[in-house]
């Protein structure tokens, strides 16, 4: 009986044998990439110095955790680090939706081209460049944003400097700089919603509103709760590179997330057992989420992850 | 088929013959880690390269890392012991983090195998500087032949023009840098004067406004006053300080965009014709006199001495140490490399310090790039001080490698054959009238020390530097500086304090 199962299971894959075949570097790319390097994760617990090796160093155990728990900064890190990925949440997860919408009703094809483009456009922007040119807009001295502000009578402000000003600029830049990249998902999700429904729904007298209100977004609900699950993982990591290319000194108080902390203590200062205690600490709460809200959504709605 | 097999194992043996017939008297190689930048190249190819490998008869290999990400280059080379080359080249406090990587080389060092070397390590004081905590030297240094790297300097013409007296104090200079502001010397009516402005620099740009609390006696963070080492943060010295850099903020004194003005940004603002004043190396004298070249504009730059602080201290302290340790220069050998490696070091190391070897570095091939005149003065040739491809000077040298970021022992006619009359002039103002105040070490650490410093100062260089710029910006109160000092005393200062005063007091053996 087992004997039959076996080998129905192997007719099937070996049916499928060229789709096996085209996974099976995906499959060695997560083993050796992504599996194997997990067992790097005990030197979260050691005091790991590279010429002792993984082996020789000293145990810690949970010293690196307490310091980072310990620091006067703790909380302010991960206050920081939530907040700045909950204003993106807010603000730039609905924006790329929105986006995709309205271009999904462009019916001048020329125009939702260049449209297209030009949203686009920024993502492929090298983040360097983007910081820098953030700078260079907001400049008190010089700055597009502030001579702006001046000609219609305001006074020239310093933004760079002032924490109640970063978030927004850091969550402004990146809606610019993802906004249409983020669209493209939705867009392909919005042309695979079959067309005899919106035909039907305009026979029953559904105006534009109405399609997009019952046939648009339910149709691409999945897949807006699929990428919200996977984004509220990352909930607890902000892209560090792009924060410090903008951070200094005066806007620290809001500018200074956990990415950016462990890069100064643990690069910076060559302390991996502490990065790396940090690091599986960022990777628990984004794992608790990520569980945590594909059983809401299962319970809620129809679709999850799993 | 089988023959196409014989074929291809003999196509097979063929190709591995040179391999195994790597004959015996091949050169060593050397591979050398070294920072890169694009003003002063380290790379494959260079000039001085070759001709050092043609001279010692050994191979070197350059492995360039870009200067503007070394921190990460490096933490990412000694993270896989397996990569490192045989000399690795970087600031001492970062090579002493891994003391057990380096060849202990003071059995190296010595009178027969390496003269040159020992002239100069052979000095207690010069030793101190390449040492581990246990007093064994870790790495060779740069010995710079000149100690004054900084100057301050300002627009005479704007002074002549207001007809404002050269200020001495810091009382009288905040008086000069209003009546710069009021007085438009620019002309075009408005008071977009900014006194005092800085570029950017390193990823902390309040360091340089630092240099102006030198003249209170102390230092940003840690300095030593008769053997005890103190945090200048924390002094009260430094609240008088940054009552005067917050007055003249307030004031609009002190460019308000100094942390993030970029250079090209700071080049504007002097040619915009705004910019009285600033503090940089020296050669910016002249770099900043250059940018008004084809312009009619009256510009006068003139180095000055400090300004003297309250006790009359007028003194700057960021400057040149006798080895270059802050630099990224500094060379060690790994203790992975081969006898034979070691010693191949040994001779490039200790050719550097010769009288040969600096003439190469310094100054490169006779009668191409320098000469020597009937006095016996060394003078560049026109292919460098005029170079025809329109380089400047520095550039003209520097892309054959000469000055380059190698290890070396510099010299003094080097530095004085570059740089204008005035650049000269202010150096020997500072080096002979005692503006170069005493430097802190840098100091070697236990590992156990080295725990206390990165779990406790972590934290307090984050706060230290963040609320420094606020009282500097005026964001808060210097009411609040007592609550401040209570803050970093409370966060573990003391702790960091006595691991610095213990290495400080082995490395001055008290």
């Amino acid at each position: 009986m087992r004997r039959t199962k076996v080998s129905a299971l192997w007719r099937r894959i070996w049916a499928a044998k060229y789709l096996y075949l085209m996974f099976f570097p995906v499959l060695l790319y997560y083993i050796f990439m992504r599996y194997a390097p997990m067992a790097g994760l005990v030197i979260a617990f050691k005091n790991y110095n590279a010429f002792a090796g993984f082996a020789k160093s000293p145990w810690v155990g949970f010293k690196y955790f307490s310091q980072f728990f310990n620091s006067i900064y703790c909380w302010r890190l991960i206050r920081n680090t939530l907040l700045i990925n909950l204003y993106d949440l807010v603000f730039n997860f609905p924006a790329s939706i929105v986006l995709a919408l309205l271009l999904n009703e462009v019916r001048q094809p020329r125009f939702k081209k260049v449209t297209q483009t030009i949203t686009y456009m920024p993502y492929f922007i090298s983040s360097v460049v983007l910081a820098s040119m953030v700078v260079q807009f907001l400049s008190p001295t010089g700055g597009l944003v502030n001579n702006i502000i001046e000609s219609m009578g305001g006074k020239r402000t310093y933004f760079m400097t002032q924490p109640e000003s970063f978030r927004t600029i850091y969550t402004l830049m990146n809606l610019w700089k993802n906004i249409g990249w983020n669209s493209i998902i939705f867009l392909a999700a919005i042309s695979g919603i079959n067309g005899e429904l919106y035909e039907a729904c305009t026979v029953d007298g559904g105006g534009h509103l109405r399609r997009m209100w019952h046939i648009t977004l339910p149709g691409i609900l999945p897949t807006v709760i699929v990428l919200l699950i996977m984004r509220l993982g990352h909930m607890m990591d902000a892209g560090y590179e792009t924060i410090l290319l903008l951070q200094n000194n005066a806007n620290l108080e809001t500018s200074d997330v956990i990415g950016t902390y462990v890069y100064r203590r643990g690069i910076l200062k060559n302390e991996y057992s502490y990065s790396t205690a940090v690091g599986i600490f960022q990777s628990v709460i984004g794992f608790v989420l990520v569980i945590a809200s594909n059983w809401l959504s299962r319970r809620f709605s129809e679709t999850s992850l799993w | 088929m089988k023959k196409l097999v014989r074929i291809l194992c003999l196509v097979l043996a063929l190709s591995l013959m040179p391999l195994a017939f790597a004959s015996a008297d091949d050169p060593v190689t050397i591979s050398i880690w070294a920072s890169d930048r694009e003003n002063m190249p380290m790379r494959n190819g260079l000039m001085t390269i070759n001709m050092l490998q043609d001279i010692l008869g050994i191979k070197i290999d350059v492995q360039s890392a870009p200067t503007e990400s070394l921190d990460e280059k490096y933490g990412l080379l000694m993270s896989d012991p397996a990569s490192i080359p045989t000399i690795v080249q970087y600031k001492a406090n970062k090579l002493l983090q891994y003391k057990e990587a380096w060849m202990i080389l003071d059995d190296y060092i010595n009178e027969t195998d390496t003269p040159n070397l020992w002239k100069v390590y052979s000095d207690p004081v010069i030793r101190r500087y390449v040492s581990d905590s246990e007093g064994h030297i870790r790495f060779i240094g740069q010995r710079t032949a000149i100690t004054c790297g900084k100057l301050w300097f300002y627009r005479q013409d704007w002074l002549d023009k207001l007809q404002l007296k050269a200020p001495t104090t810091m009382e009288e200079l905040y008086e000069t840098f209003l009546a710069i502001k009021q007085g438009d010397p620019n002309g075009n009516g408005e008071a977009d004067e900014i006194p005092f402005s800085v570029r950017k620099q390193g990823s902390n740009n309040r360091a340089n406004l630092m240099p102006f609390v030198n003249s209170w006696g102390i230092e940003e963070t840690f300095f030593a006053e008769d053997d005890v080492v103190k945090f200048g943060a924390v002094d009260a010295r430094m609240k008088d300080a940054l009552a005067w850099l917050n007055k003249c903020y307030e004031a609009g004194l002190i460019d308000s965009e100094y942390l993030t003005l970029s250079k090209q940004d700071w080049y504007s603002r002097w040619t915009n014709e705004q910019v009285f004043m600033s503090y940089d190396w020296s050669a910016y004298i002249d770099n900043v006199g250059n940018l008004f070249k084809d312009t009619d504009s009256p510009v006068h730059i003139v180095g000055t001495a400090p300004m003297a602080g309250p006790t009359g201290i007028a003194q700057t302290r960021d400057q040149l140490q006798p080895i270059t340790v802050d630099e990224d220069w500094n060379a060690a050998i790994y203790v992975g490399a081969s006898e034979e490696q070691v010693k191949a070091a040994m001779k490039l190391f200790d050719y550097l310090y010769s009288e040969e070897g600096m003439l190469l570095l310094n100054f490169g091939v006779k009668g191409e790039h320098y000469d020597v005149d009937e006095n016996g003065n060394l003078y560049y040739t026109e292919l460098i001080m005029h170079n025809p491809d329109g380089l400047s000077a520095q550039d003209a040298l520097r892309q054959y490698g000469i000055q380059s970021m190698l290890t070396l022992l510099q010299d003094a006619r080097y530095e004085r054959a570059f740089v204008s009359d005035e650049v000269n002039r202010t150096r020997d103002l500072y080096e002979q009238e005692g503006h170069i105040g005493p430097a802190f070490p840098t100091l070697a650490f236990t590992d156990e020390e080295r725990d206390i410093i990165n779990e406790k100062y972590t934290d307090i260089e984050t706060y230290v530097n963040e609320t420094l710029d606020k009282f500097i910006m005026g964001r808060e109160s210097l009411d609040g500086f007592d609550a401040f000092v209570e803050q970093v005393n409370g966060m573990g200062l003391p702790e960091v304090l006595k691991v610095y005063q213990d290495a400080y007091n082995r490395y001055m053996g008290l």
